[in-house]
């Protein structure tokens, strides 16, 4: 039968080809993932299918027959032995549909609902032909079929941590694709300070317009509030700084904003005063007339030093034009400072925020001076989950970060992906810096181009 | 698809010990509980079974995080089934043992030579009907060294050292005897005095407000100070009666100043030194510690720099003014956080910024090896207070409905039920007067509802306190949770929005929220809260994406999240943020 030109299925360099000799493919309807609404578990939009199809197995001696049996039946054991944690090396299915197609993968993550090799009833009949007719192969994956090559697209210049970096690829994926993002180069993050990181924040849209950035010194022509210089690695140069005259909430002035229906909301925030507490929400509005509040957060006193705060995620009947910060202390003087307020919009499918916690640089990514990058790894056709670490280059030396929250499985469509990093170093500067000015990073933009077909 | 991270993570070193986003199965989210179960092996699943750290289970998405505390790692055939509640059960950590303010009588008890070798109890009569009595006993001998002592033995083992203490004082004795209040040391052992009057053959009364040097314990006394002889006169003629008495731990509400203006007995506005708590309706006492001169009055008027009083005597512009503004639950709330957070600094937060404070007095809270998730369901109930921990460790308290927001919704499915049970517009407390004898408030009725109904249901509602104020301001919590009829309701809920017809994420509907049904005639909302209800539980389905809501008192059959928590009466776990 006409058939795809490779299906193959591969543990590192171990192949058990489907479309050779030995085994040769007799039916298959491919199976198509549908989307999923699950909100843990999932690496993407869609969910994970069965995929099953029958071959025979025709040997040149009943031994090469047998054996062949043998590794397929092996093959599919140890993916489902990688899906349960106990094996290092994943098991991939590639197919190719036509010559010059590319070769589409995806991990196997381990028996789907069937026996992964069903024999047929008939399987001793022709043994002593040395075939084996009819047997029916199943399993679990993924769900999407991506690209092995990796699309790259990179920044031109390094820029300054915390500056939005977009990227442009030469493919336009019609389907969400798995999604690396590298933030670094020569001496981002271990120029001699900082020599480590206590916590950063990754994120992550479709392109620029998914972020809405706003300077709060902007925001400062309101009684109580101010527009203070900051010579911490502050952004812009200054920031909002809110003197509390009392315990009432106090309202900064408005300012324009392109506000999405529903956005995720970062402040970069310092409080300058022990035991001091603040709430702190955010306020829209589309018109003069009706605004509405974001839920509000907390600026407790655990700590003097620049951090992110998150409010609750707002959503809004129609996109916003103007914002406004609204704060309360818990008593009148002190001081708080707000150097920008980030929007991100949610929805944007693709839109991510990942969350990493303290990481050791010096220790691990010696000697000082040399390339250095946070990575967030799909590792789709590498692993069960993705991950986020510092490195020294793609697959060596790592920093791992002790914590990572929201889910770094980010994905990409279109042509284009912007990103953003946010760090802090503990050492009082609004970002990681060297002589009073931010490190430099550049985004370097990865992507395995998915599809839901063969093709 | 904007999907949660669910890790594992080591609350002491905050370091990630395992990711389960992916192999967490049968996964059930709440606002007050998440469980699920990981395929692992047996040597993987034994380190959360040998005596296992209390690790935190964090679900995250978009920076925002739920944390909950692994309470109950079970192995199965497959695995490991994990169960976690929020860090509310932080509050299980420790007990509390404090006496921050008593004004029962019966704290108080006659001192023996086993106490204090001067204690000459059997030489004095005394008594404990609503005050402290003693009494010199006729023909018994009294002198110099012989005592009528009665103790406060104070709260052995608990947190918190005696700062302050008021009383009214009648003092009948010839000179040469002498009434003190002595502060002593936790094994009765002198300290000071922080008060003497000696007799002069007439009745002496007054009040006072006494701030101590921190001390255990404290001890009036009577005694003749001459020499020893015979008492001739009959017993009860010579004796010294204390009313009115209250003990405080704390004085952060103290008033402490001069009353600034010299004035003659009436109705008189002073200038004080300062006005800082002074605030109408607040009991002050004013004078100097001479006897006579000291009087309670209550303040009738104020302006910044002013306050109008009933003036029994003639005062002074240098006499004191003192005066204890009263005791707030949220000064226990934050000593209670300040004593678990000492304990495991990793489980709750350390911060009070959800702390509220009320207004009402507590005249009586001490607690003896209490749990503290107890004491605040006890705080809470007279104040309609809510309480709990929210996702980020954060201890909140409360007023119901503060952070409270709203949401509209078309339900797809919906059962509502108007049930009698539980019903009562006629309302008293019952509580203890300071003699330990029991009171009751009036009855409050709820004239709407009596009409609406057509029947009057009475209820008397248990209320923990001494304080008429306190009780009723419980009856009248309770009337206003009761009057009407309650609501029991089953919704199914797709998908979530403000009135304002924008989608919010399916997890931003938390207890305290009220949700709008749009399905239900507009004419049944807002006075028969037919149309609007109040979320009691909240969660997610994390397989769907579709919340679920519970509101008002769920039907039976609802799975209630909360049944792995202790039950209070007035808990929720709300979180604003």
């Amino acid at each position: 039968m006409a058939g795809p030109t490779l299906m193959q299925f591969a543990k590192g360099t171990s192949y058990v080809d489907l479309n050779s000799r030995v085994y040769r493919l007799v039916s298959w309807s491919p199976s198509i993932p549908q989307r999923t609404r699950a909100v843990i578990g999932v690496d993407g939009p869609y969910a994970e299918v069965e995929e099953a199809f029958e071959i025979m197995i025709v040997g040149a001696t009943e031994s090469e027959a047998l054996s062949a049996f043998h590794a397929l039946v092996l093959m599919l054991d140890e993916a489902q032995a990688f899906y349960d944690g106990v094996q290092a090396t994943p098991v991939t299915w590639r197919i190719k549909t036509a010559d010059g197609a590319n070769i589409l993968a995806d991990m196997i993550l381990g028996y789907g609902s069937d026996a992964p090799v069903q024999p047929s009833a008939t399987w001793s009949e022709k043994l002593r032909a040395y075939i084996l007719p009819n047997i029916v192969v199943s399993f679990r994956r993924r769900g999407r079929l991506v690209r092995e090559v990796e699309e790259t697209s990179t920044t031109s210049a390094a820029a300054a941590i915390g500056t939005l970096h977009s990227v442009t690829f030469s493919t336009n994926a019609d389907v969400a694709s798995p999604l690396r993002i590298q933030f670094g180069g020569a001496g981002s993050f271990i120029s001699g300070t900082p020599s480590s990181v206590t916590n950063g924040m990754l994120l992550v849209g479709r392109s620029s317009s998914s972020f809405s950035i706003i300077e709060a010194e902007s925001m400062s022509f309101a009684l109580g509030y101010s527009s203070v210089a900051d010579g911490l690695a502050c952004s812009g140069g200054a920031v909002l700084r809110y003197t509390p005259g009392g315990t009432t909430r106090a309202q900064t002035a408005w300012v324009s904003a392109t506000v999405p229906k529903r956005c995720a909301i970062i402040l970069e925030t310092r409080n300058n005063t022990a035991g001091k507490n603040y709430t702190i929400d955010l306020e829209v509005r589309a018109d003069a007339s009706t605004s509405i509040r974001s839920g509000v957060e907390i600026i407790d006193a655990a700590t003097t030093l620049p951090r992110f705060i998150t409010l609750p995620p707002l959503s809004l009947p129609k996109a916003g034009t103007q914002i406004s910060l609204g704060i309360q202390a818990d008593s009148a003087g002190g001081t708080l400072d707000i150097d920008r307020v980030i929007l991100l919009d949610l929805t944007d499918p693709y839109a991510a925020a990942v969350v990493h916690g303290a990481a050791n640089l010096i220790s691990n990514l010696t000697p000082v001076g040399t390339d250095a990058f946070l990575v967030a790894d799909h590792q789709y056709l590498t692993a069960l989950d993705p991950a986020v670490s510092f490195r020294r280059s793609v697959g060596v030396a790592q920093a791992l970060c002790s914590t990572v929250e929201s889910n770094p499985a980010l994905n990409s469509i279109g042509t284009t992906c912007a990103a953003m990093l946010l760090e802090l170093d503990g050492s009082g500067t609004w970002a990681p810096a060297s002589g009073g000015s931010r490190l430099n990073v550049q985004l370097t933009a990865t992507r395995l181009l998915a599809s839901l077909t063969p093709r | 698809m904007h999907t949660y991270t669910l890790t594992l993570i080591e609350p002491t070193t905050g370091g990630q010990i395992a990711d389960y986003s992916r192999r967490a199965r049968n996964v059930e989210i709440g606002d007050a509980s998440i469980s699920f179960e990981v395929q692992m092996s047996a040597w993987e699943a034994i380190q959360f079974l040998d005596n296992p750290r209390v690790y935190h289970l964090v679900l995250s998405r978009f920076a925002k995080r739920r944390i909950y505390r692994v309470i109950s790692p079970t192995l199965t055939s497959t695995g490991l089934r994990f169960e976690g509640i929020t860090l509310i059960d932080g509050l299980n950590d420790d007990q509390y043992c404090a006496t921050w303010s008593d004004d029962e009588i019966g704290s108080w008890r006659t001192l023996v030579t086993d106490d204090i070798a001067s204690a000459m109890s059997d030489r004095f009569s005394f008594d404990f009907q609503n005050r402290l009595y003693i009494a010199p006993e006729k023909n018994a001998t009294h002198g110099a060294g012989i005592n009528g002592l009665i103790g406060y033995p104070g709260l052995a083992g608990g947190t918190r050292q005696l700062r302050g203490i008021q009383f009214t004082y009648d003092l009948t004795a010839p000179v040469g005897w002498t009434a003190q209040l002595l502060r002593r040391d936790s094994a009765w052992g002198s300290l000071s005095s922080v008060w003497a009057l000696a007799g002069n053959g007439a009745t002496q009364t007054g009040s006072l407000f006494i701030t101590l040097a921190a001390c255990d314990r404290l001890a009036f006394l009577l005694a003749n100070t001459g020499a020893a002889a015979v008492f001739a006169g009959e017993t009860g003629s010579v004796y010294l009666k204390i009313t009115s008495i209250r003990v405080v731990t704390a004085t952060t509400g103290l008033i402490n100043t001069t009353l600034g203006t010299t004035i003659a007995a009436g109705v008189r506005v002073v200038t004080p030194a300062s006005m800082a708590n002074i605030v109408t309706g607040r009991q002050v006492t004013v004078g100097t510690a001479t006897a006579g001169t000291m009087e309670r009055v209550t303040v009738t008027a104020t302006t910044a720099t002013t306050f109008t009083a009933t003036f029994a005597l003639a005062h002074n512009n240098t006499d004191s003014v003192f005066g204890f503004v009263g005791l707030y639950a949220d000064e226990i709330v934050r000593d209670i956080l300040a004593q678990l957070v000492a304990l495991n600094s990793s489980a709750l937060a350390s911060t009070t910024a959800r702390i509220s404070t009320p207004t009402l007095d507590l005249n009586r809270a001490k607690w003896i090896n209490a749990s503290p998730l107890d004491i605040l369901a006890e705080l809470a109930a007279p104040l309609d207070y809510v309480y709990g921990v929210d996702y980020e460790r954060r201890l909140y308290f409360y007023a119901r409905g503060s952070y409270a927001r709203a949401w509209a919704v078309r339900v797809a499915d919906l059962e509502l039920q108007r049930p009698l049970e539980g019903m009562a517009n006629s309302v008293r407390a019952a509580y203890e007067d300071a003699a330990g004898a029991i009171a009751h408030t009036a009855y409050s009725t709820n004239a709407a509802s009596v009409a609406a109904i057509g029947l009057t249901r009475r209820r008397t509602v248990e209320a923990r306190t001494t304080s008429a104020t306190q009780a009723t301001a419980v009856r009248d919590t309770n009337l206003t949770l009761t009057k009407d009829r309650q609501i029991k309701i089953r919704v199914q809920v797709r998908r979530l929005f403000s009135p304002d017809g924008a989608e919010w994420p399916a997890d931003q509907a938390k207890p305290g929220d009220t949700l709008t049904i749009l399905n239900l005639p507009a004419a049944l909302a807002p006075a028969r809260k037919l149309r609007t209800f109040t979320v009691t539980e909240t969660g997610f389905n994390p397989e769907t994406g579709l919340p679920d809501i519970v509101l008002e008192s769920p039907l039976p059959g609802i799975d209630v999240l909360i049944g792995n928590v202790p039950a209070g009466p007035f808990r929720d776990w709300r979180n604003p943020a």
